[in-house]
């Protein structure tokens, strides 16, 4: 749509202040019927019927109002939004607020979609949000293409409240963002007794980390859940969850060049090509870490330019993935 | 507040209750059709109601189109069968009734509820087409509430519940009212109609036009209001009150039938005093008005006067009109000499009928020859032979007048107007039938004068050529004694004397029944006498004289966005309400520390305020006030500050806690 190109300084808090608003289907059917009706009491001579045709004329004039209403003066406030791995949906938390009268029936939509394998024609998916107190929360979800930033896209905001003959609607510039990690590889790491030092076992690598399957948490990224068990039974079963043991008791180190052996071993022995190789590698490093962190050993992350650990815990593993998720991209990024 | 989340496509949607509301909906629209509904109709509707209330209770599905389009037909055949005329009110109306009901079976997407929605709101306007009183009215309203409410529903969130639902829908209907006045003054008003209304098939109580033995007397049993009037002075007396309808001059042995003159009025001599007053007729679909004999000037209507003194409107009063009139109840008509046209006419007698009936006239005629000697024989005749006044008369044979006359001697008005005229036709004397009401009664609650069907009467009107046309009433000349008593009840009541000290009586019935027709008539006066004249006449007050419609279109679009803009400032003002009802509630927290002898200034926050309470713990504040006013002051502070603040009842709650003394 020609509006969501216009260059529009996004905040994080944004008051609706300009409110578009059309007749709806709906409206132009209510006006063919007014206008049918008009004629009926002209041809009878029905005088209350002309009263009946200008109340109803009345209440599209007053509806009018009311869907700017529902709009206007509304604001919105992007709230905390967790980051995602690569191919999962960002959720971009909202939070809407009304100054005065609740805001039934707004839709929100986002202008455009991240991922661009999906056609631009395919209708976008909309959220019906009530507000029916003060404020009330909304996700906006969206598929994080790749890693790096991902910047929430303009919003569309429409209602067609009360009556559904009009419809309003603004777009709404928030500036929020949503910290995207590579999508993660996961790949065998060598054990823990050959890895103190930080060069690896060779010999070991070639060994199933993978240990067993158990019922699976909410926590468990979908990546790990047995999907192939899944098939197996049907889908019948409750789903389980791939469990990985690693040498558990040690620190482990992730290193670049650590991640170069383990494509060249397990994905492409004859290496891949340079831009494909960064982002496989962060890929790689991104599953390492993670599986790391699910299993609760310390483990230490070693890019070019930066160091971490070793240590574990939401906090270092945040601290790790942010590396990994921003690594030679420029810091800017939204 | 917890959002209500709903990712699916919106537009598809069909929230499952508002097929209960589109039922109610479509219930309220259709029922007033009822009454005049063939009842094979009313009951497939009725049934299909049931039908789908039931489906809606066990869970909604539309109906397969290989049941639904085979009922369509059938309906349509079945309304097609019924109605030989298409196009007609009736059948547009049924056919919407039929439509309506069956389109409850088919509800698949937002665009069914649509079409429903949009077709019940036509269906308001037809009731008009039946009635225009004051319950339609209410009905209407309450009917475009619910239209109103369940398009609300369609759009709203969906847990409100039905009474907030229906308040939104009279809040946004109220604000609708001041442009609804704005467009009902100043809307340009085109007379009608626009394009040719095909007849009415539905029989109307009332005059016909024609009149065969029998006919007037059923309308005697019918208490319907005809018209009502209004004199600008004091009544006339009854005698007076004669309503002068269609004029009937052929006669083929059994039915009196009018003819049509020529559209020139009759040479009418008023005398004084001559009357002034309003008439509002109810829509009878003939193009006869009814004023008092005989009218002089009226004004309201296209109208025109013909030949044999009948004032005919140029289009049929298809609903309630208001007229202004002035009769005078003494004239003289048609003095020195008669058309031959008018005297052929009403000298016309079918051949070979009533020998008797002729042989007698021809009697009287060989003693004089006199118009008015010749009537008064008629007339003493009537008196003095055994000649009775009943609303049920025995059948008569083919020569009508001779059984009458010679045999049962009992008989309405319509046997004793048409002996009479066929006598004085026989006997030489032109002479006609004039149809239309005698009397009326005054409501004392409004003092409009009430004609009712059971008023229809017909008299005679004989042409001499001294006195012109005179009117002569044979029903008038039979004695009281004569009378039986169910025609003589309901004469009475067709008296304005009688009712005028209805008020009085103690029958509470009669006096609802004056109130609540003077409400309606009230209404009727109200909504109806808002005419093209009257509005050219407010216009003129406004100080544009001779408005044409584009002046009214400017009034109305200046109009218009005066009051939208009042609306808009109205509807779209900054309101504080929800932030001030918490802040509310922490003042009155305050006024009641400030009674326990805590200082309370303006400028500290309820944190603040609460912090120092705990520190400096006042002595004459209890422990439990204390901790409740601490709470008081967190959720204050959250309703203000937090993303999803408390509910306003929990507020309300901590308040309670702190003591009041």
């Amino acid at each position: 749509m020609w509006f969501s190109r216009r260059p529009v300084a996004a905040a994080p808090f944004v008051v609706v202040a300009r409110v578009y608003i059309l007749p709806a289907r709906m409206g132009l059917l209510y006006a063919v019927t007014l206008l049918a009706m008009l004629l009926t009491a002209i041809n009878y001579n029905l005088s209350l019927g002309f009263a009946l045709v200008f109340l109803l004329t009345g209440l599209f004039f007053v509806a009018m109002l009311h869907t700017h209403r529902n709009l206007a003066r509304l604001s919105l406030r992007a709230l905390e939004n967790p980051p995602v791995f690569a191919g999962d949906f960002a959720r971009f938390s909202l939070l809407a607020e009304t100054p005065d009268v609740p805001r039934p029936a707004l839709e929100a939509q986002s202008l455009s979609f991240a991922r661009r394998d999906i056609p631009e024609k395919s209708p976008l998916p909309v959220v019906l949000l009530h507000l029916e107190g003060k404020s009330a929360r909304f996700q906006m979800s969206l598929t994080a293409p790749c890693r790096g930033w991902l910047t929430l896209p303009p919003l569309l905001l429409a209602t067609r409240y009360p009556l559904g003959l009009f419809r309003a609607w603004t777009r709404v510039f928030l500036s929020a963002r949503c910290l995207v990690y590579p999508r993660p590889i996961f790949l065998p790491w060598a054990r823990a007794s050959d890895v103190s030092g930080g060069d690896s076992g060779q010999s070991d690598l070639g060994e199933e980390d993978f240990s067993g399957l158990r019922a699976r948490q909410l926590s468990d990224s979908p990546r790990h859940i047995a999907w192939k068990a899944v098939a197996r039974d049907g889908g019948e079963g409750e789903l389980l969850a791939k469990r990985f043991s690693g040498g558990a008791k040690g620190e482990r180190w992730f290193s670049w060049e650590m991640a170069a052996e383990a494509i060249a071993r397990h994905i492409a022995p004859e290496g891949l090509r340079r831009d494909h190789e960064t982002e496989t590698r962060l890929s790689v490093l991104s599953g390492w870490v993670d599986a790391a962190e699910r299993e609760g050993i310390s483990y230490g992350l070693a890019l070019p330019g930066f160091e971490a650990g070793p240590s574990r815990g939401a906090e270092h593993f945040s601290r790790c993935m942010s590396a990994l998720a921003l690594f030679s991209l420029p810091e800017a990024g939204a | 507040m917890t959002p209500r989340e709903r990712s699916t496509r919106a537009e598809e949607s069909l929230p499952a209750r508002l097929v209960f509301w589109l039922i109610a909906v479509a219930f309220a629209a259709v029922l007033p059709h009822f009454y005049t509904l063939p009842l094979w109709i009313s009951a497939v509707v009725l049934a299909t109601f049931l039908f789908v209330f039931l489906r809606a209770r066990a869970g909604y599905q539309p109906l397969s189109a290989r049941i639904k389009i085979p009922l369509v037909f059938a309906g349509l055949l079945g309304i097609l069968w019924q109605y030989r005329a298409p196009l007609s009110q009736e059948f547009c109306v049924a056919i919407l009734t039929l439509f309506m009901s069956l389109k409850l079976t088919e509800l698949r997407a937002r665009r069914d509820l649509m079409a429903l929605i949009a077709l019940g709101y036509f269906l308001l306007l037809t009731h008009y087409f039946q009635d225009h009183g004051l319950f339609t009215s209410f009905w209407m309203f309450g009917s475009a509430l619910l239209v109103t409410a369940s398009l609300l529903v369609l759009h709203d969130s969906p847990g409100r519940p039905v009474q907030a639902t229906l308040k939104t829908a009279a809040r946004l209907l109220l604000q609708a009212l001041p442009l609804m006045l704005v467009f009902y003054l100043f809307f340009p008003r085109v007379e009608g109609p626009l394009w040719r209304i095909p007849a009415s098939e539905a029989s109307r109580t009332g005059l016909s036009g024609k009149m065969s033995p029998g006919q007037i007397a059923r309308l005697a049993q019918s208490g319907e209001i005809a018209f009502r009037a209004r004199f600008a002075g004091a009544p006339p007396p009854r005698a007076q009150l004669y309503w002068r309808g269609p004029v009937l001059t052929r006669y083929d042995g059994q039915n009196w039938e009018a003819e049509d003159f020529p559209p020139r009025p009759p040479r009418v001599e008023a005398m004084e005093p001559t009357v002034s007053y309003t008439l509002t007729l109810e829509a009878h679909r003939q193009h006869w008005l009814l004023p008092l004999d005989m009218p002089i000037a009226y004004e309201g209507v296209e109208a025109f006067m013909t030949r044999n003194g009948l004032l005919r409107s140029v289009r049929p009063v298809s609903s309630r009109l208001q007229l202004r009139m002035r009769s005078a109840p003494r004239y003289r008509m048609d003095i020195g000499r008669l058309p031959r046209l008018l005297e052929a006419a009403n000298l016309q007698l079918p051949a070979g009928y009533n020998p008797k009936t002729l042989a007698l006239a021809r009697q009287w005629r060989e003693t004089s020859s006199d118009g008015r000697e010749l009537a008064a024989r008629a007339l003493a005749y009537f008196r003095d032979e055994p000649f009775y006044y009943t609303l049920e008369p025995p059948l008569l044979g083919v020569n009508v007048i001779d059984d009458f006359l010679f045999n049962t001697r009992r008989g309405f008005c319509e046997h004793y107007a048409a002996a009479f005229v066929t006598l004085m036709r026989a006997a030489g004397v032109p002479a006609r039938v004039v149809t239309g009401y005698l009397g009326g009664e005054i409501n004392p609650v409004d003092h409009f004068l009430v004609v009712r069907q059971s008023a229809a009467h017909a008299w005679a009107e004989i042409w001499t050529s001294e006195t012109g046309w005179r009117r002569m009433d044979p029903t008038a000349v039979i004695p009281l004694d004569r009378v039986s008593p169910e025609a003589l009840a309901a004469q009475s009541e067709n008296t304005p004397e009688r009712a005028a000290d209805g008020l009085s009586s103690p029958g509470w019935l009669t006096r609802g029944r004056y109130y609540w027709e003077a409400a309606n008539n009230l209404w009727n006066q109200w909504a109806l006498g808002y005419t093209p004249e009257r509005q050219r006449a407010l216009m003129a007050r406004l100080g544009m004289k001779n408005s044409d419609w584009k002046a009214l279109v400017r009034v109305l679009v200046f109009a218009a966005f005066l009051t939208l803009t009042a609306l808009a400032a109205f509807i779209l003002r900054r309101r504080s309400k929800a932030r001030d009802a918490v802040w509310h509630i922490w003042q009155t927290a305050c006024r009641r520390l400030a009674r326990k002898g805590v200082d309370t200034p303006a400028w500290e926050t309820p944190l603040a305020l609460a912090a120092r309470l705990m520190r400096e713990k006042p002595p004459r504040v209890a422990r439990k006030d204390l901790l409740a006013a601490e709470r008081l002051a967190r959720l204050v502070t959250e309703a203000r500050y937090m993303p999803d603040p408390p509910p306003l009842a929990q507020i309300r709650a901590a308040l309670k806690q702190i003591g009041t003394d």
